[in-house]
This record gives C-alpha cells, structure tokens and sequence, in this order.
C-alpha cells in the first residue's frame, strides 16, 4: 500500500505532495480522538469544558452549540448587560449552563421541536390591576401560514402582554375593544394592529429582511450576509419558484444587478448568453463558472437540472467573492444549492403546471399578389423577361400559403414534482421526481426531462457529518437545426415563396415539379425540411457529491469534498429518402452522435473559527483537485432506401470521427475573514491553480484578492440616524480565465486525409503554432459597494460601482495565412475594460394585516471597451473581424482598441440615389436611381471597403436590469415581472436577406413601398433580380442595424391559497393555484421576433455578436400551477 | 479498537483521491501526436506527404471554380456571386484569400516534408523516398505557380514555419518566384518515378515524372520561353493517348492513359468527394446551376454578363466535345420563360448523375492531361517559329480530329497568328472549365478584350488599373488582390496589387 501511494502521487511536484501528505497525517492522528461517540443531545448533555475560562453570555451559547444539536435565537444584544461567567474544566450539563449563565438576566428560554431554544426578555406582568375589559385570541403565523411561537403579543402602550404557544396561538385580557396589538418576534417586522372588536384575530408577520442575518453560500462555506465584505447576489427560492422555467438561467434573468443574461433563443433546452459584469475575453469565453453543490461544472446542458429542485442561487461577482475559485473565476461564479431536509415530520409537496405556448411573434410577410408585382418589377429592372408574371388571373398567384401559421402549433406544456423533505435531528432528507413534457411550436420538436433527486444529510455522530447528494436526469428532445442565415427552422417559414400549395388533394406534402416560371428561387416546402428528418437528442446525466465535516476541536473544522458528473449525449439524424415534387433525396442519410463527458472532483478544506474578545476570525486552507474528460464519437452512414431500414447496420457508406481530450486543475486555496468589533471586516483570498491547459513553465497561476467593509451603522454616532443599517465595501483582487482549447502550447498533427484511386489515404499536417509560453487570462478588478437599510428594514439598498480589467487575454491572434495552420495561435495579449454601476433595492411599500406590497428593483450599467488587443505587425492597432455575413461575405464586427468588443463597423446607409443624381451615382459605383447609396466615408467618390466605419452603436446593452412587484392581500397574491435592457443594436440578418427586394426569396412586408420613378422611397432600394442593383442591395449596412431597447412584461402571475380551515378538513397543510402569463408583452421597436436574439455560437464568437439570425421563436407562455403541500 | 473502521475508511478514501489525481496536470494528448514526431517512420512521413495534397480537392471545386471560371468568358452567374463575374473584387474577397490561404497551406505542409525526409532512420527503398520528396516539390511548385498567376509577387517560404516571424516575408519578385518553381521541378522530375507500382505510399494518382515534365512545360509556356516549354511537352508525348472525349471526365480512365496529374475524390465514405456537379447541374436536377456557360442566345434577355463570344457558340458545327461540355437537357428555361424548354445550356462537363445526392461525385477531375501536352507544344512551337504543316499542325490535329473535326491545313492557317488564334480557339473548346481559360487569357494580355463585351451588357468597365505589365513577358496582366489582412499581419509584405487601393 504504502509503495502505490508514493508512486501514484509522480504527478505532483515535491511540495504539493508533502502538502498533501501532512493533511492526511494529521488527519490520521486527529481522528484517534474525534470518533467518541457523545451521549444523545438532550437538555441533560454534558458539555465538556477543556479548561478554566471566563466567557461571555453570547461565547457560552457557541460552546454549547458546538457540543449539543441546539441552536439559540435572540435578538442581538439582549445579554449586553449580563456579567462573564467562570467556568470551571469539568463537565456541566447544559440545562445547569444555561441556567447559570442566565441568572441576573430578565429572559425566559422556550425550546421548539427543532432543537432550537427561543431566548427573549421577560414581559413583565402588569402589576396594576386594569380593568380587563376584553379577551381576544388568535394565531401568529408566517407569511405561508406557518405558526410562529413565542411570538409576543402586547396591548400598546402597557406593558400587558403574552406569547404565543406552541401553535403560535395567544390569549390576552385588554382594556378595551379599541385597543392597539403589538405583535413582534425575532427576524420579523413587528405588526401593528387595530382590535376594532375583534375577538379572534389572526396575524401573519412579514419575515424583516434586514433583521433576519441571511446565511449566503459563498465559495467554501457560508456567511452571514451582514458580514459579506464582497459582492453577492442572492437569488431565493421563492423569487427562483416563482414562474415555471425550463432551467436556472431562465429563473435568474433580471433577478440579480450585474448578471446580463440574455435568452437568445426559445430552444427548448434552452438558449442563455450569461455575462457577468461584462465581456472580458475576446477570443475565449465568457461563461461564469456555475457550481452545484460544490462541483463546479464542466458541461453545459444546463436544462438537466431541475430548476424545482434549487433552493437559492448565489452569484459572486467581485474579486473577493470570486477569487476563491481562482482560474475560472473571471466571468464570475453562479452557486447553485438545492433543497436539503430539515428535521420535522415529513413534508410532502406535489405541483403540477399545465399550460399552452405560442411564438412570441411573427414575420409579417408579403403576400403573393405584393411578391407578384416584386418579381414584375425586379425582372423588368434586371432585363428579364416578366412574361408569366404579368397576368394576376393566373391560379398560381391566387394561392397565398402562410408557412408560418402552417409550422407552427400552440404548445401543450405540462410539468409535475413530487417532493418530500424531513427527518429528525440526526437525519434529514430531502428526495424529489419530476417530470416535464413540452412539446415545440415549431412542428416536429419537443422535449422530455425526468429528473430524480436525493439529498441526504447525516450526523453520524457529534463531530462527524455527512452530506450526500446524488440528482439523476433523463431528457429527450426532438430538435431542430436553427439559426442559420439561409434558413434553418424558423426562417425556414419565411424564406420560402407563398405561391406554392403545402399539400395536395389528399393532404400530402406536396412541391413543384419544375423549374419553369414562374418558379423561380425559393420554391420548395419548407414542411419537408421541417417533417421528415428524424432528430433526437438524448441527455443522461448523474451528477453528485458526498460531502464530510469533521469536527477536530471546537474551532477546527475538517471538511472533504467528493463529486462527480458525468453526462452522456446521444444525437440521432435521420434524413429520409424521398421525392416530392422536383425535390427529393434518394438516399437516407444518417448521422449518429455520441457524447460522453466525465467531471471528477475532490476537496478537502479545514477551517478555523474563533472569538477573542472583539475579535471574530476565521480562517480557511484547502486543496482541490479536477479532472474533465470529454470523449465523442460520430457515425455517418448513407445508402438505405427504405426508410424503415433506418440504422447504421442498414448503410452502405459511412465515414465517421471520434476524439478524446482530458484536462485537469489541481488547486490549493486560503481564505481569512477578520472582523473586529462587529464593525471592521477583512477578508483576504489567495487560491493558486495548476492547469493542464497550459505549458509546463506557466502552469500556475495565483490569485489574490482582499477587501474590508464598515458596519458604519453599528459605530455610536449612528445610533439615533435613520439607517437601521449601513456598510460600506470596498475589495480587490484578481482572478483567471482559462478558457482556451486543450494543447494550445503544443504544435499538434491533425487529420489530413486524401484519396489515391478511390482508395482514401491517411494524411496527417500540423494544425496550429504551439504556444509554450501560455499562461492564464488575469482579471483585476476593483469594488465599491455600500449596502443600507432604512424605514425599520422596509428599504434595503445596494450599490456598486465597479471596474474590471482583464489583462493577458487569451487571444486567438490573427497570422498571416502564410503561416499555413488553420487554428490561430492563442497568444496572451491585451486588456479589456468592464466598468459600471449596479443599483438594487427591495421595498416593503404596505404592510398591513390584509395587505402587502414590495417591490425588488435592479438596474446596471455596464461600459465595455477594449483597451489594448496588441498592435499589427506593421504597429497600426490590431483588427479583429467578426465572421462574414454570409451572401454578403463581409462582416459587420470589428474588435479594436478604443471600442466595445464586437462593435459594428459596416456601411453606412445613405438613402437611395435619386432622379437626376445619375452622373454622380454612376461614378460611384455603375449606379443608377433607385440603387442603395452608401456614404462614401472616405471620400474617394466611389464605393469601397474604405467606406465602413464604426457606426457608434454597439451589441452590448448599457442598461440592463428588472423590477417586481407583488401584492398580497389577504389569500390572494398577484406579482408582475418587467425586465428590460437599452442602449444597443442587433443586426437583423432575416432583412439583410429578405429585405433587399430581391424576389428569389419571399420578401419581407417592409420591402413595400419599393424605389419607382412615381415614388422615389429613400428607404427600400428598386427591386432587381441579379446585377449591379441586387449587388448594392445586398452590402450589410445600417440599414439592417435596429434598436435592440426592449421593455418586458415577463411574467405576471396571479395565485390563490386556499383558507387554512379548508384545508385542514382535506387533511392538508396548503393547496395554492397560481395563473401565470410569461413574456406577455414586449415593448420594442425591433422588428424580429425578439431583440434578445443572438445567434452567436461557436468560437471566436464574441467577435460576431449582436446578429440575429432568427434562432428557434421564444414563446408566449400561459399556465396553471397546481400546489399540494401535505 | 472501534476507532480502526475509520482508519479503513480513511485509507480507501485516500487511495481513491490519488489513484484518481494522479497525471491530472499531463494528460496524454489524445489522437494528436506532434508533428515533429510524425518523422520517426516511413509510415508516418507518408501520411505527412499525403497531407500536401489534401489542399488539392476544395481548392479546385469552390475556389479556383470561381477565379477562373466565372472571371473568364467561360462562365457566367445568375446568383450573387457575382464578384468575378463582373470583376468587382475587393481585397478582402473571401475566394481570393481561399486561394491564397489553400495555396499557402499545402507549401506549409511541402516546407515540412521537405526538410524533414531526413530525419526518417530507414526507407525500405529509394524509390519511396525519392517519390516523397519529388511529390512535395512537385506539389510545392504547382502552389506556387498558382500563387504567381494569381497574385503576382508573393512571400517566397521555403523554410519550416515555426512561428509567425517565419511566415512573415516580403514579397518576393515574380522572377525569383519562378526560379524556386523551377528549381522545384526540375528536383522533381529527377526523383519521381513515370508510374507508381502500388502499395503504401507508392498508390496510382500520385504525381508521377510527366507531371513534373508538363507542369513544367506551363511554366516555361506562361513565361514565354518557348523552346523550353517545348522540349519538356515533347518528353510527355508518346507517353499517353487520347481518350473518347467524354472519358476524361466521368470517371472511366481515372488516372489513365488519356491523364497526367488529376485531382483525386472518392467515393462517400473517403471524404473526399467532388462537387463541381452541384455548382454546374440545373435546379431541377437538385443542382445549383450557380455557373452557367455564356451564350449568346441570352444577350438582351436577361442573361447577366454573359453576351458576346459565348461559349456555347465557341463549339464548330460537328464538335464532339460540344455535347460532353454543355447540355440544354431539354428542361424548361428558368432565366428566361419565353424560351422555349431546352434554350438553356448548363455545364456538363463533370456531371456525375450516377450519385444520389450531387455534390458526391467520386469522379477524378483532370489538371493536367495527355491533351495538354500536344496544345502546350503545339502553341511553343509556334511561338518560336511558324512551320507550314510542321509539327504544330500534326499535334493541333491530333486533337481536333480526336473531336470529329477535319484537321487545319497552311491553307487554312497560312501565318503565325492565324495559327496562334487556331491554338487559342483550340484550347477554349478543349479544356472549358478546367481551370484554364482564365489563365490562358492572362498570359496572352487579352482578358479585357474577351471581357469587355459582357460588362458592356451591364454598362461596368473592365477594371484595367488591376491589370499590369507583366514583369516577365510585359504583357497586361490582371492579377488579384493579396487578401488585405496579409498587410496588416505582415509588417514587410509590401504593396498590395495596382488597382486596389
């Protein structure tokens, strides 16, 4: 054994090795005294105390914390005044501790099922005899009903008062019928209310967000929000479970400042661009880090996650927060937690929504008598002949087929969850199964999701825990191919002509069968690229961890960390033989997909945490090691024609390709928190990581960060000021990207095949200039934050400003072709800059007994310039070009230093040459009136590429963000969800294509109004089929550039919770129906379907952003949520 | 002792964490070896040189399909892709940097092989190292001489490209250019065998001697020095015959008798198939007909600048070659309705209507062929000296006889330049949409003359200032542009081409 240790541990340099070494010594020699078991924790459990010490009424309560199962909940300084008790080493039951340490002190302690003790002062009994005029009684719940004990309930302006029991029911004698109740409890905005004759009042507090000390997961542990000293959003459950949403980013879209998540398209397992205060890498990517209960991901099917399973997400976005995660923490990190147990009898929970989808939108086309009289006027202009387009008599043009209506369906959606949470103070768990099924509005597309998941929280004994989580999921699409500029899925629907019928006399699909006029161009049936093929994508996915704490003293806290997921992808396409008019494929053509990705991790941290006096520290070492693996296998098979005989054994000719690539991080991390006083906090990261992704002399990057804050409202200046909370934050640090190919720093031999006779022959040539001298990506970035609470916790503000530059940017560097590689050379050059504001508050604006009103609100702005991506050979500033607009073949995007990544840069739309310019236009450029005019920039009188130009105008919103507002009142709750983003363009590439009227395609209806001699349009150029005319028309300019500025109204929903007396007779605990309406209306002068559309994929991607190639239809969506709680 | 199961626990768990850790930082580059390393081996300094040619099948469908077939009178588009149809070219026209970049690609690949061949410890015979050199210079060449016709000077790379300094070169002259050409070929022609005898590395379609002979004769053609060009065609004729016309192309005669150096593709599953079909085939064939032959019939009609010495009327009554490269196949007219059916010609030549989808055609397509060597000496001959019925005459009607044409006399081509035109006619028929009357009409300086004619249709000028002296043979040459982001990578390249500024 001892032998296969050392050998296997080669890889790790000496260091690291003795590092790992001693962990697992000490954790060897710690564990001989750790695994006694301790009597079970009751009242009577001893507390051990290692020596004699003097303590602190608030240090008892952590000792007997650390030793017992018990928590205590008061309100913060109720003990200020209680002396220092003197403890003895020795042994002490905890009911004779508690009871001691309490003494002068005017409290009284209730105990809860949950081991929790309730500690409040003492009401004192009115000594006065009053007269008691009145009894009432009632029950104090929670906003979902649940009873609150020990509640305390005072008649205003006396000291009269009780508590509530253990069902949150009270019973009190008031003077009057008149009187005022005061009704308040720890963590809850204290109420008050009128008796007005009442004798039976029930009352439901609203939790008080300030007061509560929100627990926030941040990388490797928890803290309390008060004590952040970085910048956290936390996203709640409730916000998250809100609406039924297909997966977590559609769950967050607005929610949290500073995260743009932009849904660019209504795939059905979902299409989200999630950027993070800005676009840092320009080459490489820059998706956050998303991690799942302690794993960070690898694969990206996000959709496999059951958003009904998270219970909060997280999302770290300065240094501070982030730097923890170190190399892949540039782009931020979003921290996924899902629903975990707590001890209590089982809670069953069931919901079911079942609702109806619809595109969001549609093309608005011409019908065929207006693309009749395109064509006349096109051909007439291009000198061919018109001859068969002239008679509108004829039956061809009397058919006006709408493909679009014909494509598309309303969407059934139906989604199921059965839940159930529990356990005893040992033992906690939480299990769940869900189902999902939603078919596409497109025909032919539809997915599946079943999805199982099991949490288990275990303490094995009194210093021991074990956490398990373990989710599985199944998901099965019928997909489409999307997105592409010559019509792919949607397009597909609005690029083919009108005048051609779907379907014959017996409702086949039927085509033309001829290329004779008047056919001419886009002629097929967009049904039979939309119906035929078979493609279905299967996702298995098993993600899990098994997390241990240890207890070691008091202070010290061993953690070790296990997880994995491994996702399976299986894709199968079959395109059918067939022959349908003049269109037809003689062979099947099949192409089977399959992919495996394989994501291990393992931790292990220790932690230390202590108090000294006004001294709070808490110190956190640990190491991490990662390994992906991702493996693909592809088959394509032709020849069968039958189309049942639709497997790969049933072709004759196949090609196929596979690869196989692993990478891996090995870290090592430490975090300091220090707070002095409750009003000074520090905290200080530093995590250095190793990665495979790069050379052997830079494998290693460190990343540092530090940042304090000011709880300036607990210093004694601030007592009497009206913020109930105030602190200011400030960090820096810096984190990496790594986010490049596997073997960039290697000149690798690839695939280079040829074939002599008809034999192929294996060839093999070098792929790309290996770079040894890659390092990491660094981003530095700095914050400024302040958090505020006012009106009793009834407004809470936040505000950050930051500014964020990455340096060293992984950059795909432009060679001359002379190089002969097709990869370019990742190089390390550059900087960007990210800088901005980000504004958030919730407000409680009514708080009545009936009724409740808040409202969540966040706005950012963010500003993306590059500053520096290196100079050319020739020392000019270096160019990147975004990809080509196909047809056009030129791009739109242009990277350079002093503009946005991305920003557009094309032609300048000037209008249409007119009457009496034709000297001048034919100079420019053989035009003639009715030609689309381009500014000549450069002013050489003629049209070149010298005429583009930076359009001032760029892809990335300047604003962005999203508000909430929900009333309640009484049972019935209605919220309304806006989000919205301003402030940048979207190149709408369906007019780039179908508004140049140019009839081979349908054209789009805004082609109307086209340039004639009787109506000179400075808009829409004079139709032309081919030619200097078509030519100039089909330049990408500003003409297709629009205002992308949306205002959505992206879910209102409307819910009723039945009255508790109601339930309770059905043996329930609560049955709520919840309507929701999601992307109900859109405001915006973006004339596609959505101006959230991007079709930017693949690498290098960023260069071309901001182009909307019209991706699947993102969708109204109607539903009705069903919840059982039992 | 109730402490050890955890001693137990804790050692699996720590076998398990390393077991699983270790090599996390190297892992093995899967399926991707270093280049370097590909020279260890005969075996693998084979595939090494097969990589040369792999730049040869997409370059000579899309790219050259475009360059020289629509930018000559050959061809003609009805689509957008009109740029060399009407010679609009800017610089940063994406099949211009095809080109440049395909072209550059395969000489990347040939610097490599070149200087590493020696690093192989042991050949099983002389034979297949030679061949593996002579293939790489040869290929190196045949880039480089369509570098130099397309763009005139460019950077000379000779040397393994290591890193982005070593491929940023000046432009070289057209003359030192054609030195390394040369050089290359004539190195080539020592070591390649005139066939292959089979087996790994040594497989039919390879570049054999009278490729390097004919290759070379071109280069000696295009820059005029006749009597060189001449003296290597001659070594090739007698070494093949000519083929029924129709079996150059469908695939019959690959690699055959009638051939010299052709592209190879292959059957579906090799991944290397032909599409030339797809571009020429009409629509109701499920082609794109994107290159349509120009015709005369079309003039005033619709037709797009294809009016004037079109080349479904270059065809001489009787012309056997004029069905094999152009068809109506009797189908309706879908430029012009009010022909009647079977008006249109499309593109013949390489239409494989034997694949179920177009674009899969297992069919060679020939760059050299026996043809090209009696049209290249006859045309050599002739410049050095016009001989009444002399050699010229029998080679030009070896052809024209081969096409069911009555063979030329000095009666009928009484002078030099009557028989020059005889050659150029000849050639237009013979090799239409093989990639060469692009070329042939920038050597002879009269691109704009055939041009001219069918921009007029459009009112467009022939863009003369892109077309210079050449710097060899002074005639007016139209040349390409350099693709605009070699400037801005390349500090010393120099300046672009006359015209495109």
């Amino acid at each position: 054994m001892e032998i296969k240790f050392i050998s296997n541990c080669f890889c790790f340099r000496k260091w690291f090795l003795k590092i790992i070494m001693r962990t697992f010594i000490f954790l060897c020699c710690t564990m001989i005294f750790a695994f006694s078991p301790v009597d079970v924790v009751s009242q009577n459990s001893k507390i051990k105390v290692e020596e004699d010490k003097i303590l602190t009424v608030d240090e008892v309560f952590d000792l007997i914390m650390d030793q017992t199962d018990y928590k205590f909940f008061y309100e913060e300084g109720i003990f200020d005044d209680l002396p220092k008790i003197r403890l003895k080493k020795g042994v002490i039951s905890t009911g004779k501790l508690l009871k001691r340490s309490l003494l002068k002190g005017n409290v009284e302690l209730i105990l809860t099922e949950n081991n929790a003790i309730l500690i409040k002062e003492k009401i004192e009994k009115s000594i006065k005899e009053k007269p008691q005029e009145f009894e009432v009684s009632g029950v104090v719940t929670d906003q979902n009903g649940q009873p609150l004990p020990g509640a305390n309930v005072i008649e205003k302006g006396t000291t009269n008062g009780t508590q509530t029991d253990f069902d949150g029911k009270f019973q009190l004698s008031i003077s009057g019928k008149e009187t005022t109740l005061v009704v308040s409890y720890i963590g809850f905005l204290t109420k008050e209310i009128q008796v007005n004759e009442q004798a039976n009042i029930n009352i439901a507090l609203v939790e008080d967000a300030a007061k509560l000390d929100e627990v926030v997961v941040v990388g490797y542990g928890t803290q309390r929000k008060s004590d952040l000293t970085g910048s956290v959003t936390a996203v709640s459950e409730k916000v998250l479970q809100s609406r039924p949403v297909p997966s977590f980013q559609d769950a967050i879209q607005g929610r949290a400042s500073g995260v743009n998540i932009r849904q660019s398209g209504g795939d059905l397992d979902g299409k989200f661009d999630i950027s993070i205060r800005g676009i840092g890498s320009v080459t490489g990517s820059n998706a956050p880090l998303i991690v799942v209960d302690g794993v960070p991901l690898f694969s990206a099917d996000f959709s496999t996650i059951n958003p009904k399973d998270i219970a909060s997400i997280n999302i770290l976005k300065d240094a501070s927060a982030t730097a923890i995660y170190g190399s892949r923490a540039s782009n931020g990190v979003v921290i996924i937690s899902t629903k975990r147990g707590k001890s209590g009898k089982a809670k069953f929970r069931f919901s079911s929504d079942i609702g109806f989808e619809n595109p969001i939108n549609r093309y608005d086309v011409l019908s065929t008598e207006e693309q009749r009289q395109l064509f006349v006027e096109a051909f007439t202009n291009s000198n061919r002949n018109t001859a068969v387009y002239d008679d509108p008599s004829n039956p061809i043009w009397q058919i006006d087929t709408d493909w679009q209506d014909l494509g598309t369906r309303t969407a059934f959606r139906q989604a199921y969850n059965l839940g159930v949470t529990g356990g005893n103070d040992k033992n906690q768990y939480a299990f769940s199964a869900s189902l999902l099924d939603r078919e596409g509005t497109i025909l032919n597309t539809g997915l599946k999701s079943w999805n199982l998941r099991a949490n288990i929280d275990s303490r094995i004994n009194d210093k021991l825990k074990v956490s398990g989580n373990i989710a599985g999921s199944h998901q099965k699409s019928d997909f489409m191919t999307n997105d592409q500029y010559f019509g792919q899925g949607y397009r597909r629907l609005i690029i083919r002509h009108s005048y051609t019928e779907p379907f014959d006399e017996d409702g086949n699909l039927t085509a033309v069968n001829t290329t004779a006029p008047p056919y001419f161009g886009g002629n097929n049936n967009p049904l039979i690229e939309i119906l035929l093929p078979t493609r279905e994508r299967t996702t298995t996915r098993l993600i899990g961890s098994i997390k241990a704490d240890y207890n070691l003293t008091q202070q010290l806290l061993l953690s070790a960390n296990i997880g994995g997921d491994v996702v399976n992808g299986d894709t199968y396409e079959y395109l059918p033989v067939y022959s349908i008019g003049r269109y037809q494929r003689a062979q099947g053509d099949l192409t089977q997909t399959s992919s495996k990705e394989v994501n291990w991790l393992g931790e292990a941290t220790l932690q230390y945490e202590n108090t000294f006096d006004a001294h709070d520290l808490k110190a956190l070492v640990g190491v991490s090691a990662q390994e992906f693996n991702a493996s693909v296998f592809r088959a394509n098979g032709t020849g069968t024609v039958n189309n049942r005989l639709n497997q790969l054994s049933n072709q004759t000719n196949f090609t196929s390709s596979g690869s196989d690539i692993t990478s891996g991080l090995v870290s090592y991390f430490f975090r300091v928190n220090y707070g002095y006083d409750g009003k000074y906090l520090f905290t200080g990261t530093v995590r250095r990581d190793g990665s495979s992704r790069f050379g052997a002399s830079n494998r290693y990057g460190t990343f540092p960060s530090a940042s304090v804050a000011w709880k300036i409202s607990e210093e004694k200046f601030m007592e009497n000021s009206f913020f109930n909370s105030l602190k200011l934050r400030a960090s820096y640090g810096l984190t990496g990207n790594q986010n490049i190919g596997d073997f960039a720093f290697i000149t690798r031999a690839g695939e280079a095949g040829y074939a002599f006779g008809n034999s192929a022959a294996l060839g093999n040539a070098a792929v790309n200039i290996g770079n040894e001298n890659l390092k990491w990506e660094t981003s530095k970035q700095f914050d400024l934050g302040v958090n505020a609470s006012f009106f009793n916790g009834r407004l809470n503000v936040e505000m950050d400003y930051y500014d964020k530059r990455s340096e060293d940017l992984l950059i795909a560097q432009p060679t001359p072709l002379t190089v002969g590689v097709g990869e370019r050379p990742i190089v390390n050059i550059g900087s960007v800059k990210n800088s901005g504001f980000e504004f958030s508050f919730n407000s409680t604006n009514i708080q009545s007994n009936d009724l409740s009103w808040t409202t969540d609100f966040n706005i950012t702005y963010n500003k993306n310039e590059v500053l520096d991506i290196g100079l050319t050979s020739q020392g000019n500033p270096l160019e990147l070009e975004g990809s080509p607009i196909p047809l056009a073949n030129e791009r739109i995007n242009l990277t350079q230093a002093g503009y946005p990544v991305g920003a557009f840069n094309t032609y300048i739309f000037d209008g249409i040459w007119q009457l009496g310019q034709e000297a001048e236009a034919a100079a420019w450029s053989g035009a003639v009136p009715g030609d689309v005019r381009y500014a000549d920039l450069n002013g050489n009188g003629t049209f070149d590429q010298g005429d583009r130009a930076y359009t001032g105008t760029n892809p990335h919103p300047k604003f962005f963000g999203g508000m909430n507002n929900t009333i309640s009142y009484k049972n019935l709750s209605a919220s309304i969800f806006v989000n919205f983003a301003t402030g940048y363009q979207v190149f709408h590439s369906a007019r780039h294509l179908l508004s140049r009227a140019v009839p081979f395609p349908q054209n789009l209806a805004d082609v109307r109004g086209w340039w004639t001699p009787d109506n000179p349009s400075n808009t829409v150029p004079r139709p032309s089929q081919g030619g200097n005319t078509t030519f100039l028309a089909s330049r990408p300019s500003t003409r297709f550039l629009e205002d992308g500025d949306f205002f959505r109204i992206k879910n209102i929903s409307l819910s009723y919770e039945l009255p508790k007396e109601t339930v309770k007779k059905l043996n329930m605990e609560g049955i709520r129906f919840t309507l929701t309406g999601t992307n109900l209306f859109t405001f915006t002068k973006y004339t596609g379907l959505d101006p959230e559309a991007s079709s930017i994929s693949g690498s290098g991607s960023l260069l071309s952003v901001g182009i909307d190639h019209t991706p699947y239809p993102i969708t109204k969506l109607y539903s009705m949520t069903l919840e059982f709680n039992f | 002792m109730k402490n050890f199961k955890y001693y137990i626990v804790l050692l699996i768990v720590t076998i398990v964490l390393l077991n699983g850790c270790s090599d996390i930082l190297e892992p093995e580059p899967q399926g991707q070896i270093s280049v370097e390393d590909l020279f260890v081996s005969e075996n693998d300094a084979i595939t090494a040189v097969n990589g040369i040619y792999n730049v040869l099948p997409e370059f000579y469908q899309s790219t050259m399909l475009r360059l020289t077939g629509l930018a000559s009178d050959d061809g003609w588009t009805w689509r957008n892709e009109l740029e060399t149809d009407i010679f609009i070219v800017e610089q940063s026209f994406n099949h211009s940097r095809f080109a440049w970049q395909d072209m550059y690609t395969g000489i990347t690949r040939a610097n490599l092989v070149i200087h590493s061949l020696a690093n192989v410890p042991e050949w099983s015979s002389t034979e297949l190292r030679d061949a593996s050199e002579g293939q790489a210079r040869f290929l190196r060449a045949l880039y480089y001489f369509n570098l130099v016709r397309l763009f005139g000077e460019v950077p000379l790379i000779e040397d393994v490209v290591g890193n982005k300094e070593d491929a940023s070169l000046p432009r070289s002259s057209v003359s030192d250019v054609y030195s390394l050409i040369k050089s290359d070929l004539t190195n080539a022609i020592a070591l390649l065998p005139i066939s292959y005898s089979g087996g790994v590395g040594l497989e039919e379609g390879r570049a054999t001697k009278y490729a390097a002979q004919l290759l070379k004769a071109y280069v000696h053609l295009e820059i005029e020095e006749w009597s060189d060009a001449e003296a290597l065609a001659s070594q090739v004729i007698g070494s093949g015959t000519l083929l029924d016309f129709a079996d150059n192309f469908n695939g019959s005669n690959e690699n055959g008798t009638g051939s010299i150096f052709e592209v190879q593709y292959a059957s579906l599953g090799s991944g290397v198939t032909a599409n030339q079909n797809h571009w020429y085939a009409p629509p109701s064939f499920n082609g794109d007909a994107t290159t349509l032959p120009t015709d005369d019939n079309l003039n005033g009609t619709g037709g797009g600048p294809s009016s004037g010495g079109g080349l479904v009327q270059a065809f001489e009554v009787g012309d056997l070659r004029k069905d094999v490269t152009v068809s109506t196949y009797g189908i309706p007219n879908f430029i012009d309705a009010t022909q009647p059916d079977g008006s249109l010609y499309f593109v013949n030549k390489f239409y494989n209507a034997s694949v179920a989808e177009l674009g899969n055609s297992s069919w060679n397509v020939p760059i050299l062929r026996y043809a090209d060597a009696l049209l290249v000496s006859a045309e050599a001959l002739n410049e050095s000296g016009y001989v009444a019925d002399g050699t010229a005459f029998s080679y030009l009607n070896a052809i024209r006889t081969n096409a069911g044409l009555n063979a030329l006399t000095s009666a009928d081509l009484p002078d030099q330049s009557s028989f020059r035109d005889a050659i150029r006619q000849e050639r237009r028929v013979e090799f239409a949409f093989e990639y060469k009357r692009f070329f042939d009409l920038n050597r002879w300086g009269i691109l704009e003359d055939r041009i001219q004619p069918q921009l007029n249709f459009l009112g467009l000028n022939f863009p003369s200032a892109k077309a210079s002296a050449h710097p060899i043979t002074g005639k007016n040459y139209y040349l390409y542009p350099v693709p605009d982001v070699e400037f801005v990578n390349n500090p010393v390249l120099g300046d672009q081409n006359p015209g495109y500024d």
